[in-house]
């Protein structure tokens, strides 16, 4: 059974990283609800997890691996919907601030639309580099490989994603 | 271009964060989780159980937790029991898997009462002593707090047509359960004292809560934006459904005549009132069967109110009509928690001081002119109100 401590720093991290990681989930799946069900799954699996005895040495890390995971078997699981379904009926902006421009909401989905145009691949280091802010190194831990390996599909992320906004 | 759009992009991510009820609703659940396994080894119920019977408890609760099956067993099990630990914690996972902070919080409330219950049940079998006494008490004050807490949350948000209704689910149970204590203190003189201790608690409780509700009900028409028409009608819907939940039944249609028509409604006759397209879409109004049974005061209270709430949606006073129909869901919520514990425990639970006015709410004559034959009414079975048809005949 865990310890007290490790409730604690659970409970810690929980309020730490979970906007994070429903930004993560929200740029890989496109859906808040989605996104709200993988971040309470991610912090559950983990929870049952540390709850085992397991230690973690880098519990950022892990999180994201976890809400990884989860989001690959969903993927696995069945097929993606187009960006509008997926989108629909949430507003696509889930600020959904009442101020926020419709030019700007315009924009927004275009950005989200390029996103999702990308494979899977290429889209989870892309969301990893460039809406989570992790470092290549970070990525590359959390996806198991070298952070060579991780550089090489960053270079080809952007070169897709550049091609889509030029089109 | 590029550029353009990782500018876009950090916009658009800045937007993006969990709402902070999300974001607190998922961090209650992942606390009650992580509380399950803690469950089983509170001290109060563990050194009551041999270790065998603690791993038997853990299996059985580990498939609770896995989804494989509950125990109904330990559902009517009291603390001292075996699997009273099992109960718990299926309760635990229970509440960890409730989806959304409505459904958690009417959750909790119910395991207040279950909390009640088990503490009724023990003081009237001789068994609630101190230790078991401390135990319930500090269980129902965490239940206790987190629908309180729940409550203040929706009235801050001036969600005051869910804060109300929630109020008047959990008063039920208080109520009744401030009586059936009462009843039982005054019959235990040994154990009375750990009785008293909780009905103290109890009290406390169902004042802050009868003070919420009508503090809400004063409230449920500032929010301009939601339906109250709607609301009301949803609501005389619920105090139907509880009615005959309680054992009341709607099964005599016959209606009174007009001219007979004085109620506590008001003086006037409602339906007077009324433009005759508006009569024309009104369903017939069920005279209510007054049950004459032991425990039909509480029961008899609660057809008065929705008859009062029918009468005042005709004519379209939504905030009396939601009001009344919320006070019938309480008082019918409270007659069956009476008749139960009445049955189970085979006590008479003392009236209380609000019971001595029954003649009046024993007689209701509140009535409407019939409007034109509307099979759709008979369609709620038993004469109660029908949701559906109303909605249709609002479109």
């Amino acid at each position: 059974m865990a310890k007290p401590d490790t409730n604690k720093m659970f409970l810690e991290a929980y309020d730490s990283y979970a906007d994070a990681i429903f930004r993560h989930c929200y740029f890989r799946v496109f859906s808040k609800a989605r996104a709200q069900e993988l971040v309470q799954d991610t912090f559950m699996k983990t929870w049952e997890y540390l709850e085992g005895g397991k230690e973690v040495r880098n519990i950022r890390a892990f999180l994201y691996q976890v809400a990884n995971n989860l989001i690959i078997d969903e993927s696995r699981k069945r097929k993606e919907e187009s960006l509008d379904a997926l989108t629909e009926g949430e507003g696509f902006e889930p600020a959904s601030e009442e101020h926020i421009k419709v030019e700007r909401a315009a924009l927004h989905k275009e950005v989200l639309r390029h996103i999702h145009k990308l494979p899977q691949e290429d889209r989870e280091v892309f969301v990893m580099r460039y809406v989570d802010d992790l470092d290549p190194r970070e990525i590359a831990e959390i996806l198991g490989t070298t952070p060579n390996a991780i550089s090489v599909r960053l270079h080809r992320a952007v070169k897709a994603v550049q091609s889509l906004v030029e089109q | 271009m590029i550029e353009k759009f990782f500018e876009q992009l950090n916009l658009l991510k800045s937007h993006i964060a969990l709402s902070s009820e999300a974001k607190a609703d998922i961090r209650d659940r992942l606390v009650m989780r992580m509380n399950a396994h803690a469950a089983l080894a509170r001290p109060a119920v563990a050194r009551r159980f041999s270790p065998l019977v603690m791993r038997f408890a853990a299996v059985l609760g580990a498939f609770a937790v896995l989804g494989a099956g509950t125990s109904y067993a330990s559902e009517q099990t009291a603390p001292g029991d075996a699997l009273y630990p099992v109960k718990i914690l299926n309760e635990e996972v229970r509440a960890a898997v409730a989806f959304g902070a409505e459904a958690q919080a009417e959750w909790e409330s119910q395991r207040a009462q279950r909390r009640l219950d088990e503490a009724a049940k023990l003081a009237a079998s001789g068994k609630l002593d101190a230790e078991i006494q401390a135990d319930l008490e500090s269980r129902f004050a965490a239940h206790a707090e987190r629908v309180q807490a729940r409550l203040a949350m929706l009235q801050t948000k001036e969600q005051f047509q869910a804060a109300a209704g929630l109020a008047a689910q959990f008063e039920a149970s208080l109520e009744a359960h401030n009586r059936i204590l009462a009843t039982l203190e005054g019959r235990d003189s040994g154990r009375g004292r750990s009785v008293a201790a909780i009905k103290r608690q109890v009290a406390t409780r169902l004042q802050s809560v009868q003070d919420a509700r009508a503090n809400s009900e004063d409230k449920v028409d500032l929010k301009k934006d939601d339906s109250l028409e709607v609301a009301a009608a949803a609501k005389i819907a619920q105090a139907s459904t509880s009615i005959l939940a309680a054992g009341g039944s709607f099964g005599v249609t016959a209606i009174a005549p007009p001219e007979a028509a004085t109620t506590s409604v008001g003086n006037e006759n409602a339906a007077t009132m009324l433009a005759p397209q508006d009569q024309a879409r009104i369903a017939p109004l069920p005279q209510v069967k007054m049950m004459k049974k032991k425990r039909g005061s509480e029961l008899d209270q609660a057809q008065q109110l929705y008859l009062e709430a029918r009468a005042k949606l005709e004519v379209k006073d939504f905030k009396a009509a939601f009001n009344l129909a919320n006070q019938a869901v309480k008082a019918a919520g409270e007659a069956k928690v009476l008749k139960k514990a009445e049955k189970e425990l085979k006590i008479r639970v003392q009236q209380s001081d609000d019971d001595d006015d029954t003649s009046s709410a024993a007689t209701p004559t509140t009535s409407i002119p019939q409007a034109p034959d509307d099979d759709d009414d008979r369609t709620s079975g038993q004469g109660g109100f029908d949701l559906k048809s109303f909605l249709r005949l609002r479109n």
